[in-house]
This record gives C-alpha cells, structure tokens and sequence, in this order.
C-alpha cells in the first residue's frame, strides 16, 4: 500500500491577520487557522483529514498547495521546500499537485466551454502538443471520468451536480498529477451520487497510482475512502491513525464524540445509542482556550487541561493522540 | 434573434412617440418664436411666413402634421437657415460628432478598463486609492469646467494644442479627453468593483489551483465576466457622449450636431431641434439593442429571445 515518502508536511502554520474593533488605531489578531500541523504522505495513499467546520481543514489543503502562503513550517514535496519556492517555479509544481473543490457549479468557469475548461491545464504545461492532440486526450479523460465525449461544447451550467464533480476531476487529472488534495468532493452531492463519486476517484487512484488528500467532515466516506486519517481541533491535529484503528480505537476525546455522531441507518438502534454527545460549537479561533483546546467541551477533562497544552504522542502502531488520558479509551 | 431584434424595434416606435410629442410640446411652450430676431417685420410678411410653416396653426395640429412628415423620412427645412433641409444639417454636422463621440468612448473603454483592473489588481494599495480619488473627481467635475482648463494649460500656457476649432487630428485631442474623462471615471469604477468581485470567484480559484499564469486567468478567466457591467453600461455611457458632445462642441467651436442643437434651441429653430432629438433617441435605442445583443454573445447562460 505504502510507497515512497512523496510528502513531509511539518510544524506548519497559516495565520490571518484579523483586524479586530474600530476606530482610528485597530489592533490585528493572528486568526490561527493551521497552527502547528506536521505530517506525511506516502505514494499511491489516501490521507483523511477530518473535522468540524472551521477547524482549518480546507485552509490547510490549500496550503499544502501553497495556493494560501503559509505563515510559517515547511512543506517537502519529494524533498524540495515549497514554502519559499518562487512563484514561477511553484507553478510548474501544479503539474504534480492538483485540487478539487467543494462547489462543483461555482468552480467552472461560467464562460468557457467544459472542453476548454479540461483542456486548459494543457495549453499551459505542454504547449508543444497540438490542438487535435489535446482534443483527443480531454475527450479521453471525458469518457475515462464517465462523461460523454459528445458533450466537450456544452457550458457548466447544463450540467448536474455530480457532472460538474466529473468535469472538475478530468480537468484535475488531465496532467496526471501525483498529487490532488480533494477538499470536500462530495459534500455537496446526493449520497447516491457520492458513492458514485467516490469510486471514480478510487478506479482513477488505481489506475494512476496516485495520493490523496481528503478532507471531510463525513465519517463514513471517510472510512471507505481513506487509508489514514488525522483529525483536526481548532487548527491542531488532535488524532492520526491508520482508519482502521482510528474507528475500532479511538483514543481521543474528541474522535470518540466525533465517531458517537455518526448516524446508524436503523432508527430503533439510533435512538438506543449510548455515549457521550459532542455539546456545543467549537471556540472561536480567534480566542482559543487554554491549555487543551479541546477542554471547555470534553467529558473527561480536569485541572491539568485547562493549563496544559497536550503533545501527540504515540499511543499505538501508527497512532497518535493528544490527550493526557487517552489510556482511558483504549 | 430575428424576432427579438424586430420585436424591440417594434417597440422603438411607441418610445420615439412619445420623445417627439414631449419635446414638440416643450419647444412649443417655451416664450418666442423663429422670427423674433428679425425685429420689425411687417404684420402681414410675419403671418405669411408663419402660415409657410404652418406655425398659424393650433399646436396638435401641427404636431400631427410632423409626424406625419416625419414617417415620410421628411424631417423638414430649417427655418432659421433657409439654404439648408433638416437632414442636410444633419449630414454635415454627424461626421464631427460621430468622430468625436467614437473616440471619446474607446478612449473611455481603454482608459477606464486599465485604470479599473489595476485598482482591482493592487486592491487598497496606494495605486488603487490613487485612481479611485481621480475618478472620483472624474465624476465629480462637470466637463464645462475641465474643457476650459485644459485649453488654459495646453493651449494657451503651453501653446501645444489649437484652442478650438476643427481641422486636423490635433484639433480633436483635447475635446476627446474632456468628452471622455467623465466616462472614463465611471467605466474605472464600474471595472473595480467588478472585477474585484470575480477575482474572489471560486473559479479564478480553480484557475490558480490550475497552474495558469496570472496574465492568462487576468485575461482569460476574470475580464470576459468582469466586463459585463461595464457592456451594460455602454448604453447609458453613449447617452452621456451625446449629452456632453452638446456642450463640448459648445465650448471648442465644433461644427457638430450639438452645435446645431444649441443653435436651433437659442434661435427657436424647431425642425432642427425636433430633427436632432429624433436623431438622438433614435440612436440611444438602436444602441440599447445593440448592447443587449452583445451581451447574449458576452454571457452564455443569457439567450437572446
């Protein structure tokens, strides 16, 4: 499953300046959207990064890519620094590192046709290739992503939802990247056509021997997708594991509640679910509480939480937690 | 398209109505008549003269008589400049106009389109505050008094450029820049603020996460939607060149339609000003249409029906 380290992310942090009150003289507050992050990605592997709104999942997918310019840390994408690269050469990355967004309609442009629109990365990384050349390969990666051909003229707007996700990953794919961060592929979709969705970016994986990141905030698609995932609180990973041991295993807190509000298709069994109920909407990540950012809303937190600030350290083959009691999950 | 084009210049006709009745009324209204400059004019010669153009008639009745004339293509003689039809004075004061008027507006397209996408490029930068505080006095300084100043600086003081008058190119540049200065302002403003709106767009997004360059998603991806209220605003911005052409050939002594205007108004010439505001109406509308046709090619989500 595993190949070569391609990615080593590291004590990355992205923070926004925020302008906070008025007048004559506002003060600026750091919003600490991804603060501190480290982790790595191995060829041809599925990471999941999972958490609530707002946690930073999306500003840290875009990092990576450094289409949002970290405040600090270090992004090693097959052992070249990305974070001080120049832009004319981090753009030649883009080859390699491609995105799907969330909102499939809004992220077309509204003007172009879909051909133009999956042929376009081309024109710019292999202007040798001729216009029937370039036809030919997006009307390839049409039928490959499950579009007809046929259609190549025809503008975004006269496409479903699930037909823009298609359009958006034939043109992610068109340079066979190593590469492509999906941030929330599906969330916008019908379940029938997630599951679609998801299979399509599971065959393309396997045929290109691709990485994946994955960001979610849906568990189970989580599950049947990823081959790790790390969990994120308030712009800090709380939880990384293999996503096996992640759901029969959970050592944090936070996962535990997490994992607890996932539904069960069965309404006699939901309603007799027990456990801890995840209370409340995260802190603003402006202000965030002391010590364990996770304390004012955990069931098991005590003194030591409020002041200290917990590490991930190892609690299992591959699994990380910051929590001072994560033996009591396990 | 077809139907739409004739289904909305069907709808001129109603419009054009009205324009002529309006105006025909108010010319009517206001105090004197074409004759009163020949002061001292026997009784019977000026009841003559008035029953040679039918001005001894009640008012509707001469309207009707007008337009009747008028959907005969006759718009009329000038009464005051007896040597000349209406459509004749047309014909020699259009090409001044047109000329101006064509250059004012690319120059405002250009100017405006630039100045707008770099405010919108360098958002809150000292460049952008720069071009939003000049066309803000763009705006705000009525061409009656730029006219006047730019020929004080580069006619008079520097002696680089003819006052007023007409004759070659040169003759043209400074009532071009006064002709376009207000739409270049308006155009800058409108190209800002839409332009700032679609760089936030998810798929100027998308184009970075692409890899393109940012000449290309500047040109290719954010202006042909960013453009679009300014096309929109291409209508009323030729309404403001003719407008501001009335008053500008004022000023540079220019043998343009707007000329013939303030003449025809101040001399109580009322075919010619009848003329020339049939002129005018009718080419806003035309105009208008030629817009929304545009804009049917500009956007692909809008078809023209």
């Amino acid at each position: 499953m595993t190949g070569d380290l391609i990615l080593d992310v590291s004590d990355l942090k992205v923070h926004f300046p925020v302008r906070m009150g008025s007048g004559l003289r506002p003060n600026t507050v750091p919003l600490k959207a991804v603060d501190g992050i480290s982790f790595v990605l191995h060829a041809g592997e599925t990471l999941g990064i999972v958490g609530e709104s707002g946690c930073g999942k999306s500003t840290l997918g875009r990092a990576i890519l450094s289409l949002v310019r970290p405040t600090s840390g270090h992004i090693a994408w097959l052992g070249e620094e990305l974070t001080h690269m120049e832009k004319r050469a981090l753009r030649d990355k883009r080859k390699d590192l491609q995105l799907v967004f969330q909102d499939p309609l809004a992220s077309l442009n509204p003007r172009m046709t879909i051909g133009e629109i999956i042929a376009e990365p081309l024109r710019s990384f292999s202007p040798e290739r001729t216009s029937a050349d370039r036809g030919r390969m997006v009307r390839d990666m049409m039928s490959r992503v499950g579009l007809s051909p046929q259609m190549t003229n025809r503008y975004p707007h006269e496409f479903s939802g699930g037909q823009c996700q298609r359009i958006s990953i034939a043109r992610a794919m068109i340079l066979a990247p190593r590469l492509v961060v999906l941030d929330e592929p599906v969330s916008a979709l019908d379940v029938s056509i997630q599951a679609q969705i998801i299979n399509l970016l599971k065959d393309l994986q396997a045929d290109y021997g691709l990485s994946y990141i994955f960001i979610s905030h849906d568990l189970s698609v989580v599950r049947h997708m990823c081959d790790r995932v790390l969990i994120m609180y308030l712009g800090q990973v709380v939880e990384q594991a293999p996503v096996h041991t992640l759901f029969e295993r959970p050592a944090h807190p936070y996962t535990i509640n997490l994992i607890q509000a996932v539904p069960i298709p069965d309404p006699v069994k939901e309603r007799a679910k027990q456990g801890p109920v995840l209370m409340g909407d995260p802190p603003s990540p402006l202000d965030p509480p002391s010590g364990c950012r996770f304390h004012p809303r955990c069931l098991r937190a005590e003194a030591t939480c409020k002041t200290r600030a917990p590490v991930l350290e190892t609690v299992g083959t591959g699994h990380e937690a910051a929590c001072f009691r994560w033996r009591e999950s396990l | 398209m077809t139907a739409f084009i004739v289904r909305r210049l069907l709808f001129a006709i109603p419009t054009l109505l009205a324009v002529i009745t309006l105006s025909f009324v108010l010319m009517h209204t206001a105090p004197g008549g074409p004759f009163d400059i020949d002061a001292g004019l026997e009784p019977e010669i000026l009841e003559n003269l008035k029953s040679a153009y039918n001005l001894d008639k009640p008012v509707p009745v001469q309207l009707l008589m007008y337009i009747g004339n008028v959907l005969q293509g006759d718009l009329g003689p000038s009464i005051i400049r007896k040597d000349y039809t209406v459509s004749e004075l047309l014909s020699l004061g259009l090409p001044v106009s047109l000329s101006l008027g064509l250059k004012a507006l690319s120059l405002a397209l250009l100017l405006g389109g630039i100045l707008g996408t770099y405010a919108a490029l360098h958002q809150n930068s000292v460049a952008d505050y720069a071009v939003m505080t000049l066309s803000m006095s763009g705006i705000a300084i009525p061409s009656f008094v730029v006219a006047p100043v730019l020929t004080l600086f580069f006619g008079v003081y520097l002696n680089l450029l003819p006052v007023a008058g007409w004759g070659d190119l040169r003759h043209q540049i400074l009532p071009v820049i006064a002709l376009a200065l207000p739409q270049v302002a308006i155009i800058a403003r409108l190209m800002r603020s839409s332009m700032i709106e679609v760089l936030r767009s998810n798929y100027i997004r998308t184009a970075h996460a692409k890899g393109l360059s940012p000449q290309r998603i500047v040109i290719r991806h954010a202006l042909p939607a960013a453009i679009l209220p300014v096309i929109s605003y291409l209508g009323p911005a030729i309404a403001g060149v003719i407008t501001g052409s009335v008053v500008i050939e004022q000023i540079f002594e220019l043998p343009g339609v707007g000329r013939y205007f303030i003449q025809g108004a101040i001399d109580r010439d009322y075919p010619l000003v009848m003329g020339i505001v049939i002129f005018f109406a009718g080419a806003v509308i035309v105009m208008n249409l030629l817009v929304d046709i545009l804009y049917g090619f500009l956007d692909p989500k809008i078809k023209v029906e």
